[in-house]
């Protein structure tokens, strides 16, 4: 679990182009929408897609999504669970 | 009266020149640019955007530095494929069986203007040309002064991925109703930078027009051939 904390720490930086942040500066149990890192709608999207096509977990319910994304440890959390 | 000129200011790679003097800057690409430079303070989105709107965005960062415009401001920019490059980009994440949600919405060619009207709260009016007639720009400018707007922000950029480069200059009514006729056409050798300058030229020569006060910001990239500067 740790190790995909960390490596969705990188996905996320790559795939959503924040230059200005490290790794180390995301808090695994901070918000990931809005507060925390500030991420806003299309960067919600963006990471369904980045969760499907890495890791080959489907979102498809956006109500589950919003729990999902909630933090970095929920995002893991749920891939772990949900992997083929 | 003459319009008179704001300030000038033109970032290469390698060098940024300002009115204040000259900064020696190695590297070749947006990347490079030590931003704290060029923006008063770091903007989280900037890693976000496609090389048209960090171009732009880079402009007038210059154009605007050290002074303060109304929210009322216009913004006029002209890129020469419109949003063609990030068309090009999305169909490919679309062939790849992932579309880019980002990439989507940067599809629509207004979303140029977004990038810039929400970090410098610019509300005026605006509108986005495609093409490369840079006369245009200045022209559709003018004419947003001709309807009531006291700046306009008007730019253009070529999102070139080796050459690329923006330039942006701010229009400022100081009076009203003098009519423009300007016929501006870009040489083939002729850079942005060198273009915007035959511009205020001509508006500098045009002593009947004195409604407008400028200021320039140019961002251009340069291929540094692998020299050490």
């Amino acid at each position: 679990m740790e190790q995909l904390i960390e490596s969705l720490k990188v996905d996320i930086i790559d795939n959503l182009g924040l230059s200005d942040i490290s790794p180390e500066d995301i808090d695994p149990s901070a918000p990931l929408i809005g507060a925390g890192l500030g991420l806003d709608s299309i960067d919600t999207l963006e990471l369904i897609v980045l969760v499907e096509k890495k890791y080959g977990v489907k979102v498809s319910d956006i109500k589950v999504g919003k729990e999902i994304f909630s933090s970095l440890n929920s995002m893991a959390s749920y891939i772990e669970s949900n992997r083929p | 009266m003459i319009a008179s000129i704001g300030s000038f200011a033109l970032i290469t790679p390698r060098e940024f020149i300002s009115p204040a003097g000259a900064i020696v800057h190695p590297g070749n690409s947006l990347a490079d640019i030590p931003r704290e430079s060029v923006y008063s303070e770091p903007y989280r989105h900037f890693g976000k955007m496609g090389d048209t709107e960090k171009l732009m965005f880079s402009a007038v960062s210059l154009a605007l530095k050290g002074i303060s415009i109304p929210e009322s401001t216009g913004i006029v920019c002209a890129v020469p494929n419109g949003s063609l490059t990030t068309d090009c980009a999305y169909m490919q994440s679309v062939n790849e069986q992932f579309p880019s949600p980002s990439l989507f919405a940067a599809t629509l060619p207004s979303s140029l203007i977004a990038e810039l009207a929400i970090p410098f709260t610019l509300r005026g009016p605006n509108r986005v040309l495609a093409g490369n007639d840079q006369s245009a720009v200045l022209l559709n400018a003018l004419f947003l002064i001709e309807r009531g707007c006291d700046f306009v922000v008007a730019g253009y950029v070529d999102p070139n991925p080796v050459h690329g480069s923006a330039a942006v200059i701010l229009l400022q009514q100081t009076e009203t109703h003098h009519t423009l006729h300007l016929d501006l056409q870009r040489k083939d050798s002729e850079t942005i930078p060198d273009l915007f300058g035959s511009i205020i030229a001509e508006l500098e020569g045009r002593k009947h027009f004195p409604a407008i006060k400028t200021r320039i910001g140019t961002f251009h990239i340069e291929e540094s051939h692998g020299t050490t500067h």
